[in-house]
């Protein structure tokens, strides 16, 4: 949502935080110019562990993502990689909003 | 033959085309299990009429010329338009929000209600018809059961042939164009109106063409929300509605491999009755690696080539690509979606390079079981489609038969593999676990029946984060097949579950699961506690039979009130929503049944003699014949496909046996005897087939669809005619007893018959459908030896 991605840019800036960067965008493909990160957070569902994800993860890095059928009860994944090794882990149950869902 | 009697035969015929298309528009805003809920309101319709003749039968009768074709038209304009206003936001409702809004059960009724008026008003017409001329009585109940034979049909050509959002309005003009053609030609000038304003709502409607309003919960709902999401092509058919869908972010493969995942390419999504079937994904030949192979579903593949491959309910050929990419030269595709492979075969064939074309491919439009009875060959490999949901916790198809998944179903699958041949089988992980466990144990079982000894050494199965691919071979894996297994699960991030030699250690070194006794549960299924864990565990994970077909079915009422405790009342339903809604059907039948049918008899009172016998004869039979009809729908589902065809076989047998039997009825003098001895043959006609049907259908499941829709008739067609003795027959014994209690007759077997339809159901997955039938021979048995008693 173009609106919603521009008032929290905003907000930010006017709280006086400048080392925070904002993109409207479909979050399956991250932020490439800015990768690798240390820690991913997905807060919306989706159907697989988008691969540009992975990638972006730095080695030692954590990713938390809820992954299933959007709208049903979801699991919600710690997803880390350390020494080129992907390894995942179950954490609980949840329901999130389905992950691309730009009208 | 007069006016009448094709104005009868002709709006019996749109009674069961409507009811037939409510359950294929259902099956599409909700999901199938709704069938019983349009059965139920068709009866309650017919219940409610008897009522009405019985309270106001002299008011009814003096005005029936004009009043006849009056309510054939209101019953026609309002099956154009009972469907529209369900999808009304007052009334529209969804199954997972009735749990947790009270307002989605009001909903639910006011659907009931409004789906009972044309039932209601068609009922009153052809119970006023069958009273009014009396004399005739014989010739107007054969059209009436003609024309409910034909509705069938007329039914299936629709839903062939037109666009989903038309078909109620078509079934009523049908209702329509019945009463128009009894105009009286006297004091016409009101019944034409009537009829011109009738046929301009059902015109509206085949303009206005309601469209159904799909569950948010749908697969393709959540799917049109995605970016420029649209439906490309649509195609109707019995077998439901086929939409094909495309978006630039529709990218599947759950479950793929965290360490060496693959872009996934934009897909088309094909959906059946808004439900996900799979991706249509374009496969070039030359193409070395299939997205499967970054899957569990790789496996089969790992452990060693495999030239020949069976893909059961292979619908858009994910499963083909995948073979053809790993080297199999002879795949045998088997669908029983006609329509799909005439999507894969046609508008489709583009995207897919020709998948379905491909010299390598035989593909049969069969039933996956009718398959495996007639087929001879043997496979390197066997494939299904994923069991379960993915994220898990659907419960949706709680109430729906999965003959492929019974443990004669797997055994069927086991015995056409060759000397080195496996079944795959993937699973999407769920939590609380059930599938995984369900899925292992009916596997060991099946194992054990054929006589394999040291199962552990014919099953490995390797677990991602999502999914596990289980792989059962006839011969025993082999030290280097083992060391492939290990090596392509520690390439790809997997974890092996079963695995010859396996280390405690290596079970969870990249996917943690969330409650570490999995693997306990896992080790007891394949232990000689495996009834103790079945005994113990909170869900039903005994293996299914084809007597008890429902794999997805996991409620266990004894543990209910823990799990509540443990989940919480709001999210439990989600686990088991499919089979609560049943429940809840139940509640709400039955209460209608009683608003509807029962009450408003009280205003006659209730007199005579014999008040228990009228109740338990009466009572007995609704609730026998209606347990007879829905194991017999049941039984045809997998004999003859799909339920919508068995649904109209069936009904249509049924209609046409038991008239032939009521009018035969009338032969038969009404005394105690004769009521006694005409449920007590009921009985003992049906006890052979509480034994022998099951085993004749396995038999003769093989047979070309034209001899088994004979073998169909020649099997319903001698208990449902004499089952449509003893009601007849009984309300004139009752009326020479005591004329007042025959108004009560009608409403108590309505009422039990409105009820029976739910309770068939509850009682087939708790208890089979065996039991049901044995249930349906007490009663026919205890109606007879009530009536030993009577009079």
């Amino acid at each position: 949502m173009p609106e919603l991605a521009k008032a929290a840019g905003e907000r930010i800036l006017s709280l006086g935080y400048d080392n925070i960067r904002t993109k409207n965008a479909d979050g399956y493909h991250g932020w490439e110019e800015y990768a690798p990160f240390d820690a991913i957070i997905v807060t919306a569902a989706a159907e697989h562990i988008p691969p540009p994800l992975i990638r972006q993860l730095k080695d030692g890095g954590k990713m938390v993502i809820p992954v299933g059928s959007p709208f049903f009860t979801q699991s919600l994944m710690l997803v880390e990689k350390k020494e080129g090794r992907t390894t995942t882990k179950n954490m609980m149950p949840v329901i999130f909003v389905p992950f691309t869902r730009v009208k | 033959m007069t006016r009448l009697h094709t104005s009868i035969g002709a709006l019996s015929a749109a009674v069961i085309a409507y009811q037939l298309i409510l359950m294929h528009l259902l099956s599409i805003v909700q999901w199938y299990h709704f069938a019983y809920m349009v059965i139920s309101v068709a009866l309650l319709g017919f219940g409610a009429s008897g009522t009405v003749i019985a309270l106001a039968r002299t008011w009814l009768l003096d005005r029936f010329e004009s009043l006849l074709p009056a309510l054939m038209m209101a019953s026609g304009a309002s099956m154009a338009w009972v469907f529209g206003l369900s999808q009304t936001s007052v009334a529209r409702f969804d199954s997972y929000l009735l749990f947790v809004d009270a307002a989605q059960v009001a909903s639910l009724f006011l659907s009931y209600l409004l789906f009972f008026i044309p039932f209601f008003f068609a009922a009153l017409a052809i119970g006023l018809t069958l009273i009014k001329h009396v004399e005739q009585i014989g010739s107007y109940y054969f059209a009436n059961l003609l024309g409910s034979g034909m509705g069938g049909l007329v039914a299936l050509v629709l839903l062939w042939n037109i666009d989903a959002e038309q078909l109620p309005a078509l079934a009523g003009l049908l209702a329509v164009l019945a009463g128009l053609l009894i105009i009286p030609k006297r004091k016409a000038r009101i019944p034409v109106a009537l009829g011109i304003f009738a046929l301009t709502l059902v015109h509206v409607a085949l303009l206005v063409r309601p469209e159904p309003i799909l569950s948010q919960y749908k697969s393709l709902s959540r799917t049109l929300t995605l970016p420029d999401a649209r439906i490309e092509l649509e195609r109707n058919s019995p077998q439901g509605l086929l939409q094909v869908v495309s978006s630039s972010a529709l990218r599947f493969a759950p479950g793929m491999s965290l360490s060496d995942p693959v872009d996934i390419p934009a897909q088309r999504g094909v959906f059946n009755n808004g439900d996900w079937v799979g991706p249509v994904t374009a496969w070039m030949p030359g193409d070395s690696t299939h997205i499967l192979d970054h899957t569990t579903s790789a496996l089969p593949y790992v452990i060693r080539k495999r030239r020949s491959v069976l893909a059961l309910n292979a619908g858009t050929g994910d499963e083909i690509a995948h073979a053809l990419a790993n080297g199999a030269t002879r795949i045998v595709v088997v669908e029983p979606h006609e329509s799909l492979v005439g999507l894969m075969r046609s508008e489709l064939t583009e995207f897919t390079d020709s998948l379905f074309y491909r010299d390598e491919i035989t593909v049969l439009k069969l039933e996956p079981r009718a398959m495996l009875a007639t087929d001879s060959s043997s496979y390197d490999v066997i494939t299904i489609p994923a069991v379960g949901a993915f994220g898990g916790t659907v419960g949706l198809s709680a109430m729906q038969e999965q003959y492929l998944l019974t443990t004669q179903g797997l055994r069927a699958m086991w015995d056409r593999l060759s000397s080195t041949g496996a079944l795959s089988i993937t699973v999407w992980m769920d939590y609380p676990y059930r599938y995984i466990l369900k899925m292992l144990a009916s596997l060991v079982e099946v194992l054990d029946e054929a006589g394999v000894k040291n199962t552990a050494d014919h099953m490995v199965a390797v677990r991602s984060w999502g999914s596990v691919t289980i792989v059962v071979a006839r011969s025993a894996f082999t030290a280097d097949e083992v060391e492939r297994i290990r090596a392509f699960s520690s390439r790809s991030s997997f974890d092996p579950l079963l695995l010859p030699g396996l280390d405690r250690e290596e079970r969870a070194e990249f996917n943690a699961v969330q409650d570490e006794r999995f693997f306990e549960y896992v080790d007891q299924i394949f232990s000689s506690e495996r009834d103790q864990l079945y005994e113990a565990y909170d869900f039903d994970i005994r293996p299914t039979t084809d007597n008890r077909p429902y794999f997805s079915r996991f409620l266990r009422w004894r543990h209910l009130p823990q799990l509540l405790d443990q989940f919480g009342s709001q999210t439990f339903p989600f686990l088991e929503v499919g089979y609560l809604i049943t429940g809840v059907t139940f509640i709400q039948i039955f209460l209608a049944a009683l608003l509807l049918i029962i009450i408003p008899l009280f205003r006659l009172g209730w007199r005579g003699p014999g008040q228990a016998w009228t109740i338990s004869y009466f009572g007995g039979l609704g609730l026998g014949y209606l347990f007879v009809e829905i194991v017999l729908i049941q039984r045809f589902t997998l004999y003859l496909g799909h339920p919508i065809y068995a649904t109209a076989a069936v009904l249509a047998t049924l209609f046409i046996c038991s008239g032939a039997g009521s009018l035969f009825s009338e032969r038969l003098k009404p005394e105690r005897r004769t009521v006694m001895r005409a449920a007590g043959f009921v009985a003992l006609i049906l006890l052979p087939y509480v034994v022998f049907l099951t085993p004749l259908l396995k038999a003769t499941i093989a047979l070309p669809t034209v001899w088994k829709v004979i073998l169909s008739f020649v099997l319903i067609a001698p208990p449902t005619f004499f089952m449509g003795i003893p009601f007849p027959v009984g309300l004139r014994f009752l009326s020479t007893r005591s004329d007042a209690q025959v108004p009560w007759a009608w409403g108590i077997n309505g009422c039990f018959s409105v009820i029976s339809t739910a309770l068939a159901a509850i009682l087939a997955v708790e208890l089979g459908f065996v039991a049901v039938m044995l249930f349906a021979v007490a009663a026919y048995g205890l109606v007879a030896i009530v009536s030993v008693r009577t009079g």
